[in-house]
């Protein structure tokens, strides 16, 4: 396995020199073929498939997001959080009154018959998170309640006993952003995302154009072996310039002359400085994917358009709008990309409330809530548009969720916390997990209700992976070294 | 426990309460021999482009007569401060005498910090700024200050004062700023009460990004191994306890209400009421006793983070990552936190002293440094750069005295603007390792963190704008934004020679004769081209190249 393995490697390496001396399209017809025999080894699954990691920059307050609506656990739920919110009478509480929970925001866990409810928004966003407690109805969506950074189960004796069984960094953002992106607690440069890449990409009939697209810069999660993400905007490409360009710009007058020179520069790998050159090769690589990229998006045929209406003035909207357009594309059966797998990252921020959580203006917690439904619920739409609903999962991932108690009018870090997940292949309708006792410091968390988590984020990942086709379990306690402390791989929320 | 150490601990910090910045001068001022006049234009013009927004031919020549020591000691000491927050309150009153309805914003703030950046003399204190603001971050970003425009030019301007100052008395100014207080939310951080525990996020933050990060670092910034295992500064009881520390913050004039007082720039004051007066156990176990004020807690929980060995290392690194290097040996590091831990006058925290070693230092100044050595230009960098090493007509002063630089939001360029990081984290990370050739190598390069298909697009058409599109000359030019003046080089005659001009002013003389041939090749092809067409395609192909977008 572990020489197969290597082999695969070395020819994914192998193809990339390929490409960059420009003879991919020689390539192509082996490669699907190799590409096929390596897939039935490793018995990937048919068709297209591809996830979305939703990122909720900043750390969400996940216990507004999805809270108890039964009468006992809410009043639990309102006392942890310092009382119900009231903007003259209680301003310190972050507790949401479940007068507001009306039914559009109510959901019932089908597994246990408990009644939960989604965040309802305020007077500025009425809405809240309407959207998507209607594709939890349709049994699309599920909640990971009290997920979050684990090395391995662990008890609150033991958190206060043994510090090397915490996570390291609890509570910091950008190392608990890490474990999430890692799914692993020891250092490495490789993210779960890529490493799920680098072993079902043989698929994809077009190897120049990774299977890893970021609409939101440089992330970890992404990044695998023999993998690295294609960073674009949500705005799409944009052409150089005044340099000429074979699908669509002359660049104007002397815009070959132009062009010819930049090339030369990219290309140039004889400069010492390995700054330098990694430059160039991002650049290379930004202009040897232009054409095909831009010339499928900007399509006369409208092809690279989805006809859904995307919320405006909504960043994650906007990235999931270029994302739903990236998917068809890719997914296109006569077109130059034709991806079976893809992973796409979009994150948007503003989640670390430490002040304003239950502000009603743009910057509270239901403004930011709210947007991230109307821009799910969209992106839902238009998967429905494309045919493509059972094929796509989305799901989010926060570093940490924050403490039940207020701090004054916000809450601070915290650890475990609640996730969802949406897609036609997901089993929703339900919570996969427990919803953990709200009660501050009680048995699983800490005296300002921080959480210790139930499940762990290698578990949701290793879900995801498997359902991507990586199925060989050597395969996924490589990417997720910890997988085998938890009971179970396999979370059961994918069909 | 350690009322002992904390008194230890303060005795240390006693240095801090030093005399003013001007003490010290009477003894350094003006007495060194020039005695490290570079000997070429080009080694001048390298060391402009670490110390600097980019080398112009005035102060290339400066430093090449009277030597980088003085030129450093000229820009500490002698050249004022071009002051941010005084022209932004100019502009909003002749924009409130007008009564036209405008109002001053970030936009102005943009402008005013380009054309500093562009023609400001105090190049050394600026860019010290601007490096301290990429580690003491705020952003307009954050809407709890993103309509505080003049607020967050003080702010700025704290930095600027500060650069060659005292670390500890930076760490007290940017504690008090109330931009800061917002940003981080002690601003109004009451102490607890039923139901409600203090703020943690200043808490949390001025440790592990302002002072002494997450792990105990030695003098060279390796981490401290106990069983082979990195050991934390801090945990969060810790966090808890310095967010009672951070307690009782509000506007200047609050008086005895946190919640009164007037919105202003003023440091804030802190009403003895919310603050928490318990027992505070801190960083390595230390005590700040209950019952002080907050002003005594204040002073004690940040001597004890100044005073903590691993500022040096930790400070030193990062400002070297923005002066001259991503990489710095663990030698550099450690000259440069020997710096900071003593200048030589038994000063702690003199970044005076840390900067003149950063950019002194023998790994900044070696005539060849190895193939590591360097960094990639932040984005924001090489517009500035561009802006220095050729004339530019500025458009004139709108009728409220702006004067517009064609730039009001760089972030969707660049991935950059000044004081707009996305997080408190900056638009990168110190120990960002780019995945592939870098990181096999075990290389940093946090600027890379923004460097991906899209941006080398857009930075490279933000530059194209600059050096091609708008130029004197051109019919119908815009009035709201700088015009390239082209005279530098189409008064030459080859293309060598043209080439060579730029290889002077944007590449400190390193152009590799690859980057060479291409261009120079390129002129030659433009048969039929004008003089301006030339200039102008070889000033956008260079500055969009991989050389010009690193520093050597």
């Amino acid at each position: 396995m572990k020489q197969k393995e290597q082999a695969r490697r070395q020819f994914l390496k192998n193809l990339g020199v390929t490409l960059c001396a420009g003879g991919a399209s020689a390539m192509l017809p082996q490669l699907k073929l190799m590409g096929s025999a390596l897939a039935a080894q490793t018995g990937t699954v048919a068709g297209y498939r591809a996830l979305v990691c939703v990122y909720l920059s900043g750390g969400n307050d996940s216990w507004n997001m999805l809270l108890p609506y039964d009468t006992a656990r809410h009043s639990v739920y309102a006392a942890a959080r310092s009382g119900i919110y009231n903007a003259t009478t209680n301003a310190g509480g972050l507790g949401i009154d479940r007068a507001a929970l009306t039914s559009q925001f109510q959901i019932t866990d089908s597994a246990t018959g408990a009644l939960y409810a989604v965040n309802p928004g305020n007077a500025t966003y009425p809405g809240g998170m309407s959207d998507l407690a209607t594709i939890y109805r349709a049994n699309k969506l599920a909640f990971l309640p009290n997920i979050g950074t684990l090395i391995r189960p662990i008890t609150k004796t033991e958190y206060n006993a043994s510090p090397a069984l915490r996570p390291p960094q609890l509570y910091s953002h950008n190392d608990q952003e890490n474990l999430w992106h890692l799914a692993r607690t020891t250092a490495t440069n490789t993210g779960w995302g890529g490493l799920v890449a680098d072993r079902v990409r043989l698929d994809n009939l077009n190897q120049a154009l990774s299977p890893c697209i970021s609409m939101a810069g440089s992330n970890r999660f992404e990044v695998g072996e023999n993998t690295f993400p294609y960073q674009m905007s949500s705005n799409g490409l944009t052409g150089l310039s005044n340099i000429y360009n074979a699908a669509n710009s002359t660049g104007g007058t002397y815009g070959s002359q132009r062009a010819g020179a930049l090339d030369l520069l990219l290309s140039d790998t004889t400069n010492t400085s390995p700054l330098t050159k990694e430059y160039g090769r991002t650049f290379k690589r930004g202009r040897d994917l232009y054409d095909l990229v831009n010339s499928s998006l900007t399509a006369a045929d409208n092809s690279g358009n989805v006809t859904t209406v995307f919320p405006s003035g909504n960043s994650l909207a906007d990235q999931l709008k270029m994302v739903a357009r990236m998917i068809k594309i890719s997914r296109e059966s006569s077109g130059q990309i034709q991806h079976k797998r893809q992973i796409f990252y979009v994150r948007v921020g503003g989640f670390d409330l430490h002040d304003g959580l239950m502000a009603t203006n743009q910057n509270g917690h239901g403004a930011l809530l709210n947007r991230v439904s109307q821009a799910l619920g969209a992106f839902w739409a238009a998967l429905g548009e494309l045919g493509a609903q059972n094929e796509v999962t989305a799901f989010t991932m926060s570093e940490f969720a924050r403490t039940l108690s207020s701090n004054g009018n916000g809450s601070d870090h915290a650890w475990g916390g609640v996730q969802f997940v949406m897609g036609g292949a997901v089993n929703g309708g339900r919570l996969y997990g427990t919803f953990p006792d709200q009660t501050l410091n009680n048995a699983i968390s800490f005296s300002r209700g921080q959480t210790i988590p139930s499940t762990s984020v290698d578990q949701m990942a290793a879900t995801l992976a498997r359902w991507m086709g990586v199925t060989s379990n050597t395969d996924l306690a490589t990417i997720f070294p910890n997988l085998i402390n938890f009971p179970t791989s396999n979370l059961g929320f994918m069909a | 426990m350690s009322l002992t150490s904390r008194c230890g601990a303060l005795l240390l910090c006693a240095a801090f309460i030093a005399p003013a910045a001007q003490a010290r001068l009477l003894f350094n001022a003006g007495f060194e021999a020039p005695t490290d006049v570079p000997a070429t234009d080009a080694e001048a013009a390298r060391f402009l482009t670490q110390a600097t927004f980019g080398p112009n031919l005035t102060d290339i020549a400066r430093v090449r007569a009277i030597g980088y020591s003085a030129w450093i000691h000229q820009q500490m000491n002698q050249v004022p401060m071009t002051a941010a927050r005084p022209h932004m309150e100019a502009v909003s009153a002749a924009m409130v005498a007008a009564a036209t309805g405008d109002t001053i914003g970030q936009n102005q703030r943009m402008s005013r910090w380009f054309h500093t950046a562009a023609t400001g003399q105090d190049q050394l204190r600026q860019k010290t700024a601007y490096a301290l603001s990429q580690i003491f971050v705020i952003s307009d970003t954050n809407g709890s200050i993103s309509g505080e425009p003049i607020q967050m030019s003080e702010y700025w301007d704290l930095l600027a004062r500060n650069a060659f100052g005292y670390y500890r008395t930076l760490l007290d100014e940017v504690t008090y700023n109330p931009s800061m207080g917002k940003f981080l939310s002690h601003f109004r951080n009451r102490k607890a009460g039923t139901g409600r525990e203090p703020d943690e996020n200043y808490a949390r933050e001025v440790m592990q990004l302002f002072s002494i990060g997450t792990l105990e670092r030695n003098l060279d910034y390796s981490p401290m191994l106990q069983s082979g295992q990195p050991i934390p500064t801090y945990d969060q009881a810790v966090i808890g306890n310095y967010a009672k520390v951070f307690t009782g913050f509000a506007y200047a004039n609050a008086g005895t209400n946190l919640f009164g007082g007037t919105n202003t720039y003023q440091p804030m004051s802190c009403v003895a009421t919310e603050h928490d007066t318990t027992l505070k156990t801190v960083v390595g176990g230390s005590t700040i006793p209950a019952g002080q004020s907050c002003a005594s807690d204040v002073r004690d929980g940040l001597n004890l983070l100044a005073s903590h060995p691993n500022v040096g290392p930790f400070i030193a690194r990062q400002l070297i990552q923005r002066f001259t290097t991503s990489n710095p040996s663990p030698a550099y590091i450690t000259r440069v936190a020997q710096k900071f831990n003593n200048n030589g006058d038994n000063e702690r925290g003199d970044l005076n002293a840390v900067i003149k070693q950063i950019l002194l230092d023998p790994e900044a100044r070696a005539a060849n440094p190895p193939a590591t050595f360097g960094k990639i230009r932040e984005p924001l960098l090489r517009l500035t750069a561009v802006l220095r090493a050729w004339d530019f007509q500025l458009p004139a002063a709108t009728q409220y005295g702006e004067i517009r630089m064609g730039m009001t939001n760089p972030t969707g360029s660049y991935a950059q603007r000044p004081l707009g990081a996305p997080t408190v984290f900056n638009f990168y990370e110190p120990d960002y390792q780019h995945p592939g050739a870098l990181a096999d190598a075990n290389l940093y390069a946090p600027e890379m963190q923004i460097i991906n298909e899209g941006t080398t697009y857009s930075i490279s058409n933000s530059l194209a704008d600059y050096t091609f599109r708008y130029y004197v000359g051109m019919t119908n030019p815009p009035t709201d934004r700088p015009l390239i003046n082209l005279s530098a080089l189409t008064g030459l005659t080859t293309p060598a020679e043209m080439v060579d001009e730029v290889n002077k002013r944007m590449f400190y003389g390193a152009m590799t004769s690859n980057t060479r041939t291409t261009l120079v090749n390129m002129l030659s092809f433009m048969n039929g081209a004008s003089a301006s067409e030339k200039a102008r395609s070889l000033l956008q192909i260079a500055a969009m190249s991989p050389e010009f977008a690193t520093q050597r």
